[in-house]
């Protein structure tokens, strides 16, 4: 725990570990998800992410390890911390023979909301997750996409602090990816805590501001998109057009600290480079000074699913 | 706690009643299930009217006890395939449709869930106990069935329901798959209805002895019979025909209620210990279920849970002593794994041990207030002579009795040579100056009249014929009533052993004793 901190941590684990036979699913997990983030856990098919999730809403018990829910430890008194946490299975089941009002008001029923703040509140989440329109249909006559986002608002009858959502937009035609991940945007700013999985990076790289990326039950890197991308790839690239005297330009290069293998491909010129931003600035400093006339610079990112298969491995698919 | 009191009811029983409810499907059963009832209740009660349309004696009572106990019967089996099937995709059903997880999420405990499904399950089938009512009420139109034989039907149904009911659930909660715990749950209940009654016959023939009550204890069908057969007539009623014809396992009604003989007191009916074991299983199940249904921490017992659980089995324990010493001074003190104690009649020389071939030509049977008459020479002689006539041309030698021959009569009456219904006495002497006045009586027949004190009196040929032709008759008492109408029992034979008997109803017609008719009892036997 480090001082610098300053953000309330909402969830924490510290060695979670759960073992399913002799099959470890998940070994000492340590994963701290600040207050208010949304947090995407990423990793292939089978890493653990569902094991995780399951556990962090009550359903499976860790074999070993601690889960802390704003500071507080939930082993135990589960029932309790289930007033605090959504959770939204990846695979799951509607009761078809019900009334859209009637599933959200089950849910409400089991969480103990009464019988005022119910009412209020179905109408309320019809509204926020767009089926408003539906709230007397049967549930069987819902699309994929509406039972989605139905399953969401189910998650959400009882207000709480931290929404688990496994694979939520597993499934989902291009648009109703685009609405789902307006609502989780619209739900962060309501100041809830969200976990939600994918095994896709992309996915996830435009709606979450930390990413923990899972393998085979370890954490193999967390953080922000940029901090990840900087642990991982030692390489990068930079790219630049230079408008004449391209050989004038590569020689340059080559004396500078830092810059490894120069390529020419389009009419641009790409420099293998394992220096720092400061060197960055030197090496377009040399440049200039020597009469270079530079059109553009600038740094080649690497592709996030290049990333992801350099953490995965690839292992496990 | 705070969350009980914040849900109200709970939220499981509402949506299962919602839903199904609102299906079409669950009116659709309930119409069934009461047209069912209306049209058999309807046919058994044109039935016996037709099996007694010739008794003298009120039927209404017949048909108010025989209605009752089909209408009781078809309940129970009702039950006990209804309840199973509602409760034994309860859990499963959630786990089959991937809903359950979500329901674990929230903290309404699993035993909540538990407890709103069995409750929502059994609501409904409770329904369709509690939509016959109306109807089996007709019985009390009829009579011959009291309120408390209804309540005792109705809470056996009950605990059936429950039992299955629970026992449904946990065999959903133990496989998680809807299909096999059905089929499963069906195979024992199956088990418990024919299995049982298998067994106990297999073994009382296989050992040639009652088998051991016992086994009937699980059957809710001999749990039901064994409440009601005190207040219901057996045999000789048509209800016994009713369930020889419905379903015939060689002992009828009598031994699916486990019924014993004894001649010591009145056993405990089998239902005293259905109902505790019923109670135990349920309680067992219903616990074994709450801890099935958990997702976590499935077996970490507390020693809250385990206060609770022992406090729980001490007081149904302690209920089932306190009902078992309260009312032990009722019944004889046997227990049920004891084998009963035999009839002493069973270890006797049967009475008449020729009679190979009863036939019962009409089931209703005059049943009269009998009462031997002191013996009147003159009146008897004639009654008497009126039947060994009837016996012996009408009926033995159909009008044709061989030109000469000798009666051998025995001088003692017998009366079980007749209908064992109509009144039987004791067996006495038939004075000489009687005997005088029955041969007057009969010396225009070509036949010789022998008074004989036995049967090895008669002389008989090889083969065992009577010598010369010869018949023995045995006669019985005579038994009158007011109004010059009575019975009289009478054998005849041409062996020494064998032949035929009836019992015949003589009546006072123009100032003479004639025979009228008979009871409609004959044995015959070669």
């Amino acid at each position: 725990m480090s001082a610098e901190k300053s953000v309330p941590v909402a969830i924490e684990t510290r060695g979670l570990t759960r073992n399913f036979g002799k099959v470890t699913a998940v070994e000492f997990l340590n994963l701290q998800i600040p207050d208010g983030a949304l947090f995407g856990l990423i990793g292939p098919n089978g890493a653990g992410k569902t094991t995780t999730l399951r556990m962090l809403a009550g359903l499976l018990e860790p074999t070993a390890g601690q889960i802390l829910i704003h500071g507080q430890l939930a082993n135990g008194s589960w029932r309790e911390m289930q007033r605090r946490i959504g959770y939204m299975p990846d695979f799951f089941g509607v009761y078809e023979d019900m009334l859209v009002w009637e599933y959200l008001d089950f849910f409400a029923r089991c969480y103990g909301v009464g019988l005022q703040r119910r009412q209020q509140m179905i109408g309320d989440l019809l509204e926020l997750v767009d089926l408003t329109e539906k709230r007397d249909s049967f549930v069987e006559t819902l699309s994929r996409g509406m039972r989605q986002r139905l399953c969401l608002a189910h998650a959400l009858v009882h207000d709480p602090e931290v929404l688990l959502l496994d694979e939520p937009a597993s499934g989902l035609d291009p648009r109703a990816r685009v609405e789902m991940r307006e609502l989780l945007r619209e739900l962060q700013k309501m100041g809830k805590t969200i976990v939600l999985s994918s095994h896709i990076l992309t996915e996830l790289a435009e709606l979450c501001d930390t990413v923990g990326i899972i393998e085979k039950g370890h954490l193999v890197a967390s953080g922000s998109l940029d901090e990840i991308r900087q642990q991982v790839v030692e390489t990068r690239t930079l790219r630049l057009r230079v408008l004449s005297d391209t050989e004038r330009a590569q020689e340059v290069l080559k004396g500078q600290r830092g810059a490894g293998g120069i390529y020419e491909a389009n009419g641009y010129l790409e420099v293998e480079f394992f220096g720092d931003e400061a060197a960055a600035a030197d090496l377009l400093d040399a440049l200039v000074s020597n009469d270079v006339r530079v059109a553009s610079f600038g740094e080649v990112l690497s592709d996030l699913e290049e990333i992801f298969l350099k953490l995965t491995k690839g292992e496990v698919a | 706690m705070r969350v009980n009191l914040a849900l109200g009811i709970n939220p499981i029983i509402v949506k299962e009643l919602r839903s199904r409810m609102r299906e079409a499907r669950a009116f659709v059963t309930l119409t069934g299930v009461l047209l069912i009832l209306g049209v058999v209740s309807y046919l058994i009660y044109r039935m016996v009217l037709a099996t007694t349309s010739y008794s003298p004696t009120p039927v209404s009572p017949q048909i108010g006890q025989t209605l009752f106990l089909a209408l009781a019967f078809l309940e129970l089996l009702m039950v006990c395939f209804i309840a199973p099937a509602v409760t034994a995709g309860a859990i499963s059903g959630e786990q089959e449709k991937l809903t359950y997880e979500m329901l674990a999420a929230t903290p309404l405990r699993p035993a909540s869930i538990l407890w709103g499904k069995l409750v929502s399950a059994l609501s409904y089938v409770f329904l369709l106990i509690f939509a016959a009512i109306p109807m089996a009420s007709l019985i009390f139109i009829f009579g011959g069935v009291s309120l408390r034989d209804m309540v005792k039907a109705l809470v056996i149904l009950i605990a059936v329901a429950v039992t299955f009911g629970v026992f449904g659930l946990f065999m959903s909660a133990l496989f998680r798959r809807t299909a096999r715990a059905t089929v499963l749950t069906y195979l024992i209940v199956g088990l418990l209805l024919f299995g049982t009654i298998f067994l106990y016959t297999a073994l009382g023939v296989i050992r040639q002895a009652e088998p051991p009550r016992w086994i009937l204890v699980p059957n809710p069908v001999s749990a039901l019979v064994s409440a009601l057969s005190p207040s219901v007539a057996l045999e000789g009623s048509p209800i016994s025909s009713f369930w020889y014809w419905g379903m015939n396992f060689g002992g009828g009604v009598r031994m699916l209620g486990g019924a014993t003989i004894s001649q010591t007191g009145i056993p405990r009916p089998i239902y005293h210990y259905s109902l505790p074991l019923y109670g135990g299983l349920t309680l067992v199940l219903y616990l074994l279920s709450t801890r099935l249904v958990r997702t976590t921490r499935r077996w970490h017992i507390n020693w809250k849970d385990a206060v609770i659980v022992l406090a729980l089995f001490g007081l149904f324990g302690g209920a089932v002593a306190l009902a078992f010493t309260g009312t032990a001074g009722r019944y004889e003190d046997v227990s049920i794994f004891q084998a009963p104690t035999p009839f002493p009649g069973m270890m006797m020389e049967p009475a008449v041990a020729e009679q190979v071939v009863v036939e019962r030509v009409v089931e209703a049977v005059e049943v009269i207030e009998i009462t031997p008459t002191p013996f009147d020479p003159t009146t008897n002689g004639e009654i008497y002579a009126a039947v060994i006539r009837q016996i012996y041309i009408t009926d033995y030698f159909s009008g044709n009795p061989p030109e000469k021959a000798i009666l051998y009569i025995l001088d003692k009456t017998d009366d079980s040579i007749g209908d064992p219904e109509v009144g039987m006495s004791d067996s006495q002497f038939i004075h000489e100056s009687w005997q005088k006045a029955i041969a007057a009586a009969l010396s225009d027949l070509s036949a010789q009249v022998r008074w004989v004190e036995d049967r090895s009196e008669v002389p008989v040929e090889e083969g065992g014929r009577v010598a010369d032709g010869g018949v023995i008759l045995v006669l019985g008492n005579p038994h009158m009533q007011m109004g010059g109408r009575g019975t009289l029992s009478a054998s005849i034979s041409e062996r020494d052993v064998g032949g035929m008997g009836k019992t015949y109803i003589v009546e006072y017609i123009e100032g003479t004793w004639q025979v009228s008719g008979d009871t409609g009892f004959l044995w015959e036997s070669e």
